[in-house]
C-alpha cells in the first residue's frame, strides 16, 4: 500500500471517529435533557437546568399569528422569560441577546429590548389546558411564545436550550 | 475560449440530472442518521450530488462548466420542488460548490485520489456552511456535526468521483480528456 493511500485512510478514519464522537455527545446531551423534562438556561456560558414544574408558574393569554396569517387567542401556563432570568440570578436589564434552541436544533433570536418588554416573551408548558408536547411521543416539553410577531416563526416548539448573552 | 462538443454538453446535462436525482435517492438513508442526531438532513447527502459535478467538470474541462452545472441543478431543484427548506437560496448553495470545483480544477493539475477527495470535501463544506448561514442557523456543536457530516459525505463523493472519472475518460476522445 502506498504511503499516500495510508495517510488518506488514516485521515478518513479520524474524520469518522470525530463525527461519531460529536454525534453521540450531542445525542447523549439531548437525552439527558429529555429524561429530566427540563430546559437549560445558559447564562453567559453558565448552564442552569430548569424543570418543567418550575416553569409552570402563572396563567397568561395572548394572540398569535400562524404561517397563513390566521390570528388565534390561546390560554397558556408558564413563565415570562424576563421573570425566569431574574429568578435565576440574571438582571434582565443587562441582557443584550437571547437565542432559543429546540431539541431538533431550530433556533430563534431575541433582542434584549424584546425580553424586557412587558408581556412579550414567555416560556409555556401548557396551551389551552393541554401540556405542551415534547419531541418524543408521550413526553411533555416547553414552547417559547413571542407575542406581537407577524408570524409564529419564533414560537420555538420542543424548547431545549435558552442561551442568554448579557453585560 | 475552448468550445465544448455536443458529447461534452450531453455528459454535462447527464451529470446535472443524475447529481440531483442521486441526492433524492440517498436522502432518505442519510436522513435516518441526521434525524437521530436531530439536525437538518441534507449535508450528509450533498457529497453524492457533488460527485457528479466533479465528473462533469472533468468531462467538460472548461472554466465555468461546474458552476454552470451547479446553477442548472439549482434551477432544476427549484422547478421540481426539490430545494426543501432552502427555497430560492438553493441557487446560491448549489452554485457555490460548482465555483469551488472550477477554481480547484484550475489551480490543481493532477487528477488523482487526493484531488477528488480535497475538492469534494471542500465543496461539500462550503455548501453546508452557506446553507447554515442562509437557512438553518445551527450554532456550536450542532454546526460542528453538520459540517463533519458534510465532510464525510464529501469523502464518499470524492471516492465515487475518482472511480467514475477513469471510466468517463475512456469514453471521451483523446483531445477532450483532462490530464491525469
Amino acid at each position: 500500500m502506498k504511503k499516500q493511500t495510508r495517510w488518506i485512510i488514516a485521515a478518513v478514519c479520524l474524520l469518522l471517529v470525530i463525527t461519531v464522537g460529536v454525534g453521540l455527545y450531542i445525542r447523549s446531551t439531548q437525552m439527558a435533557g429529555e429524561k429530566a423534562g427540563a430546559i437549560t438556561l445558559n447564562l453567559n456560558g453558565k448552564g442552569v437546568t430548569v424543570t418543567l414544574k418550575d416553569l409552570n408558574q402563572a396563567a397568561f393569554e395572548g394572540e398569535t399569528v400562524n404561517g397563513k396569517g390566521d390570528r388565534s387567542t390561546h390560554a397558556y401556563r408558564g413563565v415570562e422569560l424576563k421573570a425566569l432570568l431574574t429568578k435565576n440570578g440574571l438582571d434582565a436589564a443587562k441582557v443584550t441577546a437571547v437565542t432559543a434552541s429546540s431539541a431538533d436544533q431550530y433556533t430563534a433570536e431575541l433582542t434584549g429590548d424584546e425580553i424586557r418588554e412587558d408581556k412579550r416573551v414567555y416560556v409555556a408548558v401548557e396551551i389551552d389546558g393541554k401540556a405542551v408536547e415534547g419531541i418524543d411521543a408521550g413526553t411533555n416539553g416547553a414552547q417559547l411564545v413571542v407575542f406581537g410577531d407577524p408570524n409564529s416563526r419564533r414560537n420555538v416548539r420542543y424548547l431545549s436550550v435558552i442561551d442568554v448573552t448579557g453585560n | 475560449m475552448k468550445r465544448l462538443t455536443t458529447r461534452q454538453l450531453v455528459l454535462m446535462a447527464f451529470c446535472v440530472v443524475l447529481g440531483l436525482l442521486i441526492k433524492r435517492i440517498i436522502s432518505p438513508v442519510t436522513n435516518v442518521l441526521t434525524d437521530f442526531f436531530r439536525i437538518p438532513g441534507g449535508s450528509a447527502a450533498v457529497g453524492f450530488s457533488l460527485a457528479f459535478l466533479l465528473i462533469g467538470r472533468e468531462a467538460a474541462p472548461v472554466f465555468g462548466s461546474a458552476t454552470l452545472m451547479g446553477f442548472l441543478q439549482s434551477l432544476l431543484a427549484l422547478a421540481l420542488g426539490f430545494s426543501g427548506y432552502q427555497g430560492v437560496f438553493a441557487v446560491l448553495t448549489y452554485t457555490l460548490p460548482g465555483l469551488i470545483i472550477d477554481c480547484s480544477a484550475l489551480l490543481m493539475k493532477r487528477r488523482d485520489l487526493p484531488y477528488f477527495l480535497c475538492v469534494s470535501v471542500l465543496s461539500c463544506l462550503a455548501s453546508a456552511a452557506l446553507s447554515d448561514a442562509l437557512v438553518f442557523h445551527l450554532a456550536g456543536i450542532a454546526l460542528l456535526l453538520w459540517l463533519l457530516l458534510a465532510a464525510c459525505s464529501g469523502v464518499v463523493g470524492g471516492l465515487c468521483a475518482q472511480l467514475l472519472y477513469a471510466r468517463v475518460q475512456k469514453i471521451l476522445p483523446a483531445e477532450e480528456r483532462t490530464r491525469t
